[in-house]
C-alpha cells in the first residue's frame, strides 16, 4: 500500500500513531487501574478496619471488665479466617501496658504504641467523626495500622429521669484503653497485582484486537486515497489518459474530482498545444512537421497494404503580387480561402497542410494515379473559379501542382516531397495553373537524381564541415579605411571545384537545409571574425540569413552564444536577409531583427527594390542598412530608370536614417554616380572580388577615392 | 347501754386523737438540681401539697453551688428537700439541717444516707413490676438485671419481689456501659427477660439502643424504666409519679420535723407506679394480655 522508496507513508504513519495511542491508552489504563485499585483497597481496608475496630471493641470488653479478662480465645477464633489481620493489641488506658494480643504476627516486630501516636490520636479524634488513627509507616507500609481508643460512656445522673434517646445532654466519656489493629495490605495488594495482571492482559488483548481492526479500518478508510497513487503516478509520468474513479467518501471524491478536472484541463491544454504545434494558425491546416509525420505513416501504410497514395505540392501563382499590392491582410485572406477550397475537395481521411508561405501540400490516401490526376484537375479548376474581392478589386489566383505517387517501399517522405516539389517546379516551368505528375523515368528522373545528388552532397558537406567562406569587400564612401566584408559561401563540388551558391542554394532551399547552412556560416564566420580581430584587423562582417532561419526560433540564441564564445563585439557583425524573405515572413523578420538589434548587431535588408511595396515595409523594419538590389545598380550608368530607382532608394533610406549599400558596382562611372547620389557603401567586383583571405588593400577604391578627391 | 358507752368512748377517743396530730411544719427549703422536668415536676407537686412556707433554690451549673450553699445554710428552715443528685450532694455538706432527698438512684454509691439525711426511692415499686410481668407472661421464671455496684437495697427488694412470683433474678454488676452490653450478651441466652434498671453509671444511650436491638433480635423481653423505650422493643415500662414522690417526701419531712434526725429506713419506697404494656411486642412474643392488664396497654 505504501509507495516503495524512502518516502513516508500516510497509512504507516496513521498506524504508527494508532499504535502509539494504543500504548499510551494501555499505560494510562494500567496506571489508572493501579492507582484506583490501590485507593480502593486502602479505602476498603479502612472501612473494613472501622468495622473490625467496632467488633474488636466489643470482643475486647472482657479485658476491661470488672472481673477482668485474661483470655482472647474468642478474638483468635473470630479472626482466624481473616488472613489480612496481622495482629491485634489491647492496651490499658495509659496506652503503655498491653492487656492482650492476638493475630498471626507477634513479638518484637511490631513496636508498641508511642506517646506521640496517642497524642496524635487524641488530636485527630477530638471532635472529629473518625475515631481512629491510621499509621502507614509500619513495616515500610506493608501493614496498615489502626489505633482506636476504647471508650466507655455513662448517662448523667439525672439522665434516666424522663429518659429520652434523643436528648442532647452530653454523656460522660472515659477512655479505658486502646485497640491496636494492623492489617496486612500486602495480602490485598498481592491479590490486586494478580487481578491487575489478568486485567492488563485482557486490556492488552483488547487493544491488540482494537489495533488489528483499527488498522484494517484505517486501510479500508484510506483505500480510496491510496488508490489515487496509481493515477497520480501515471500523471507524474506525463500520462494524461487517466481517469480517477469517484470515491464514495465525500472528501476523497472532491480530490478525485479535482484530479479529473486537472486531467481534463491537461488534456485540453495538450490538445490545444498539439493543435498549435501541428497546425498553421492562419489557415487552421496542419503544418509542415505534422504533414511529414502523416506522410511517414502513410508510407508505412502503403508498404503494408500495397495500395497507392499521392502527395500534391501546390504553389500559388501570383501570390506575391497580391501580397505586395493588396497587403498582408489580403494575402492572409487568400491563403485562408485556398485552404478552405482545398479542404472542400478532399476526403476526411486526406490531409491538407500549409507547407510554408504560399505552398500547400495534400496527402490523398488510397488513391490511384488516375484519381490523383482527377484531384489535381479539380484543384486547378476550383482555383480558376475562385474570385477574391478586395475593395474594388476582383482578382483570381492560379496554382501549380506537383504530384508524386507513394509507391510501396521505394521512397522516404523527404524524397516523395522532393518529387512533388520538383513536379510542381516543372508545372510552373511549363506554364502556370497546371499539374505535373512526377515520373520515375525520363527527364524528371534525371532532374530528380540530380537534385537528390546535390541534396546528399550538401548534407555531406555540412556534416564534414567542408563549406568555405569567402569575403567580399564593402567599402565606405566616407570612411573607406573601415574594413567591412560580406561573407559569401562556397561549396566544394563533387569534383573538388568550388560551386557557387546559385547552384546549390535552391536545392538546399527545397530540401530544407538552409537553416543548417546558416548555422554553419554563423559559427564559422564569427570564429573567423574573432581571428581577424585577434590579428589586429578591426573588420566588420556581414552575414546572410535565409528565410528558413527566420523560422528557426533557436537562431537568435545561437548568435548570442557564438558572439559570447568568440568574444566578438556585436557591433562588428551585420546580418542580412533579402527584402523578399523579410516581406514573406514579416512578423518573424521583425522579431529576429529586433532581437539582433537588441544584442547590438546591425541589420541589412538585401536586394532592396525588387519588391512591389518595399518602401511601405521599410519603416516597419529596424534595419541599419539597405542594400540596393544589384539589378538597379548594375545598369544605372546606362538606364535612367534604374538610376532614378537607385536615387529614390537612397533618398528614402536617408530620410529614414538608414545607410545604403550599392551592390554590383561594376565600373568607375557607376562609382562616380553613386558617390554623387550620396550612397554610403559600395560593393561589387569592381570594388573588390570575393576572396578567402582578406585583401591587404583595396586598390580600386583607393583609386576611386583619389579620383573623387 | 354498752353501745352508748362504746360510742361515747369512741367519740372521746377521736377527740383525743385529734389533739395528738403532729405540729404543722414551719416551712421547708427545696434544692432543685436543675430545671429538668423530672426535678421541677416533683418540686411543683411538693409546693402544691405543702401548705407552709417553701423556699426553692435551683442550682443549675456548678458556679452557683457556693452561693446557694451559703443561702441555704443561713436559712432558718431546718428541713431541706434535695431533688436530684447534685442537690443531694450539696445538701450533704450543710450543717444542722435535716435532708430528705429524692430522684437520686444510686444513693449508696455516694454515701448520701446519714441519720439526718434520708431519702425517697427513685425507682418504681419493684413488686408491682414483677406482678404485672408475671401476669403477662406466666411462664417467666428467669430474669436478668445488670447494674453498677452498691445497689444492695434495691437488689434485695427486687430479689424478694421476684421470689414472690417464682422468678429467679440473675444480678450482674458492671463497671461501664460497654461491660453492660457485653454482660447482657453473655447473659442473654440464659434468661427470658431483662429488667433494665435505670443505673446511669453503666448505661449510655448507645448501649441502651444496642441492648434493645439485641433483645428484639434474640426475642428477649425487656422491662424498661421509660415509656420511650417501648418504642425500641421494651415489653413493659414502669414509671414513677411526681405526686407519689412528693407525698413520700412530705411524709419524711413531717417525720423529720418531729424527730431529732430523719427517722426510718434510709430510703422509703414509692407506693405507686405507672405501668404500660407494649402491645406490639406482646403480640410479637406471643403473649396474651390478660383482661386485668388491658388498661395498661400501649402501642408505641
Amino acid at each position: 500500500m505504501c509507495p516503495s522508496g524512502g518516502a513516508s507513508c500516510l497509512v504507516s504513519r496513521l498506524l504508527a500513531l494508532q499504535m502509539l495511542g494504543a500504548i499510551i491508552i494501555y499505560l494510562i489504563v494500567n496506571i489508572g487501574l493501579w492507582w484506583t485499585s490501590s485507593r480502593l483497597i486502602e479505602d476498603n481496608l479502612e472501612k473494613q478496619a472501622v468495622r473490625w475496630l467496632a467488633e474488636l471493641d466489643e470482643l475486647g470488653t472482657p479485658l476491661y471488665a470488672s472481673q477482668g479478662g485474661k483470655q482472647l480465645a474468642n478474638i483468635d477464633k473470630r479472626i482466624k479466617h481473616f488472613p489480612e489481620i496481622a495482629f491485634i493489641r489491647y492496651y490499658d488506658a495509659s496506652g503503655t501496658k498491653v492487656l492482650g494480643e492476638a493475630g498471626e504476627v507477634h513479638g518484637a516486630d511490631i513496636p508498641l504504641l508511642k506517646p506521640q501516636q496517642l497524642e496524635r490520636l487524641q488530636q485527630q479524634t477530638a471532635g472529629a467523626e473518625t475515631n481512629y488513627l491510621v499509621d502507614r509507616s509500619l513495616l515500610s507500609g506493608a501493614y496498615l495500622r489502626f489505633i482506636s481508643p476504647i471508650r466507655v460512656k455513662s448517662i448523667r445522673s439525672d439522665g434516666l429521669l424522663n429518659f429520652s434517646l434523643d436528648s442532647d445532654k452530653a454523656e460522660y466519656e472515659k477512655i479505658v484503653g486502646y485497640i491496636d489493629l494492623s492489617i496486612d495490605s500486602g495480602y490485598y495488594k498481592e491479590q490486586m497485582v494478580r487481578s491487575m495482571a489478568s486485567g492488563s492482559l485482557i486490556i492488552a488483548i483488547l487493544l491488540l484486537f482494537a489495533l488489528f481492526f483499527g488498522s484494517r479500518l484505517i486501510r479500508r478508510a484510506l483505500a480510496p486515497l491510496t488508490e489515487l497513487q496509481i493515477p497520480l503516478a501515471r500523471l507524474a509520468r506525463g500520462e494524461i489518459d487517466v481517469n480517477v474513479e469517484r470515491a464514495k467518501d465525500e472528501e476523497i471524491a472532491v480530490i478525485g474530482d479535482a484530479l479529473n478536472t486537472t486531467i481534463r484541463a491537461l488534456k485540453d491544454r495538450d490538445e490545444t498545444l498539439r493543435k498549435m504545434a501541428e497546425s498553421d494558425p492562419l489557415t487552421g491546416l496542419v503544418n509542415r512537421s505534422c504533414f511529414l509525420r502523416e506522410l511517414e505513416k502513410e508510407i508505412e501504410h502503403v508498404s503494408h497494404d500495397a495500395v497507392e497514395s499521392a502527395v500534391f505540392f501546390i504553389d500559388l501563382d501570383q501570390f506575391k503580387y497580391i501580397n505586395d499590392t493588396l497587403g498582408h491582410a489580403a494575402g492572409d485572406k487568400l491563403l485562408i480561402r485556398v485552404a478552405e477550397l482545398l479542404n472542400s475537395r478532399v476526403r476526411d481521411k486526406d490531409v491538407v497542410s500549409r507547407f510554408g508561405g504560399d505552398e500547400f501540400t495534400v496527402l490523398a490516401r488510397s488513391v490511384s494515379r488516375e484519381g490523383a490526376v482527377d484531384l489535381a484537375n479539380s484543384f486547378n479548376q476550383i482555383m480558376r473559379d475562385m474570385r477574391l474581392v478586395e475593395g474594388d478589386k476582383v482578382f483570381s489566383v492560379n496554382c501549380s501542382i506537383g504530384i508524386a505517387m507513394i509507391v510501396p517501399g521505394q521512397h522516404t517522405a523527404a524524397e516523395i516531397l522532393s518529387h512533388a516539389d520538383m513536379a510542381c517546379f516543372a508545372a510552373k516551368s511549363h506554364g502556370r495553373n497546371r499539374y505535373q505528375l512526377y515520373e520515375e523515368s525520363g527527364e524528371s528522373k534525371k532532374e530528380m537524381a540530380m537534385d537528390i545528388g546535390w541534396f546528399q552532397h550538401i548534407k555531406q558537406i555540412i556534416e564534414q564541415d567542408r563549406f568555405r567562406l569567402v569575403y567580399q569587400p564593402i567599402v565606405g564612401v566616407i570612411n573607406p579605411e573601415k574594413e567591412c566584408f560580406e561573407v559569401l559561401l562556397r561549396m566544394p563540388g563533387p569534383n573538388g571545384d568550388l560551386v557557387l551558391p546559385s547552384i546549390f542554394l535552391p536545392v538546399a532551399q527545397r530540401f530544407g537545409l538552409m537553416a543548417d547552412i546558416d548555422r554553419w556560416v554563423i559559427i564559422n564566420a564569427l570564429k573567423a571574425l574573432a581571428g581577424f580581430h585577434a590579428a589586429g584587423r578591426e573588420v566588420v562582417l556581414s552575414i546572410n540569413l535565409s528565410g528558413q532561419s527566420l523560422e528557426d526560433t533557436s537562431i537568435l540564441q545561437l548568435i548570442r552564444d557564438q558572439l559570447e564564445r568568440n568574444r566578438v563585439p556585436p557591433a562588428s557583425v551585420i546580418f542580412e536577409i533579402t527584402e523578399q524573405t523579410a516581406m514573406r515572413y514579416l512578423d518573424k523578420a521583425q522579431r529576429l531583427i529586433q532581437g539582433l538589434v537588441d544584442i547590438g548587431c546591425r541589420f541589412a535588408l538585401d536586394d532592396f527594390g525588387t519588391g512591389f511595396s518595399s518602401f511601405s515595409y521599410l519603416k516597419h523594419l529596424p534595419v541599419d542598412f539597405i542594400k540596393i538590389d544589384g539589378s538597379f545598380v548594375k545598369n544605372m550608368a546606362r538606364n535612367s530608370i534604374d538610376e532614378t530607382m537607385v536615387l529614390s532608394i537612397i533618398q528614402i533610406a536617408r530620410s529614414l536614417g538608414k545607410m545604403t549599400i550599392a551592390e554590383f558596382v561594376g565600373d568607375e562611372k557607376t562609382i562616380t554616380m553613386l558617390k554623387a547620389s550620396g550612397v554610403d557603401y559600395m560593393q561589387g567586383f569592381y570594388v573588390g572580388v570575393p576572396s578567402e583571405r582578406l585583401p591587404v588593400n583595396l586598390r580600386v577604391l583607393s583609386d576611386t577615392k583619389k579620383n573623387a578627391s | 347501754m354498752v353501745c352508748l358507752l362504746m360510742t361515747f368512748c369512741a367519740a372521746l377517743g377521736g377527740c383525743l386523737a385529734t389533739q395528738k396530730m403532729p405540729v404543722p411544719v414551719p416551712g421547708i427549703a427545696i434544692i432543685v438540681s436543675d430545671n429538668s422536668p423530672a426535678f421541677v415536676g416533683v418540686q411543683r407537686e411538693i409546693g402544691k401539697k405543702f401548705p407552709r412556707r417553701v423556699e426553692t433554690f435551683t442550682l443549675g451549673d456548678e458556679s452557683k453551688y457556693s452561693t446557694a450553699r451559703k443561702k441555704i445554710q443561713s436559712s432558718d428552715l431546718p428541713v431541706i428537700v434535695a431533688i436530684g443528685l447534685p442537690a443531694a450532694q450539696l445538701a450533704q455538706g450543710l450543717s444542722g439541717k435535716k435532708v430528705i432527698f429524692c430522684q437520686v438512684f444510686n444513693y449508696e454509691d455516694t454515701d448520701l444516707v446519714t441519720p439526718w439525711m434520708k431519702g425517697v426511692s427513685a425507682t418504681a415499686p419493684v413488686r408491682e413490676q414483677f406482678r404485672v410481668w408475671k401476669a403477662l407472661h406466666p411462664k417467666l421464671t428467669r430474669v436478668g438485671v445488670i447494674t453498677g455496684k452498691n445497689l444492695q437495697g434495691l437488689m434485695e427488694e427486687a430479689q424478694a419481689a421476684a421470689g414472690e412470683y417464682q422468678i429467679r433474678l440473675d444480678h450482674v454488676e458492671a463497671r461501664s456501659d460497654k461491660e453492660t452490653l457485653y454482660a447482657y450478651k453473655q447473659l442473654s441466652p440464659k434468661i427470658q427477660g431483662l429488667w433494665l434498671v435505670p443505673d446511669n453509671r453503666v448505661l449510655s444511650r448507645d448501649v441502651i439502643r444496642d441492648i434493645m436491638a439485641h433483645s428484639v433480635k434474640e426475642g428477649n423481653q425487656v422491662a424498661v424504666f421509660g415509656r420511650e423505650l417501648l418504642g425500641l422493643g421494651g415489653l413493659i415500662s414502669a414509671e414513677t409519679s411526681y405526686a407519689d414522690i412528693a407525698e413520700q417526701v412530705l411524709t419524711r419531712v413531717r417525720q423529720a420535723q418531729e424527730a431529732s434526725g430523719v427517722p426510718g429506713a434510709p430510703v422509703i419506697p414509692l407506693t405507686r407506679t405507672v405501668i404500660k404494656i407494649n402491645t406490639v411486642m406482646a403480640k410479637r412474643l406471643n403473649l396474651k394480655i390478660p383482661e386485668t392488664l388491658r388498661g395498661m396497654t400501649y402501642a408505641p
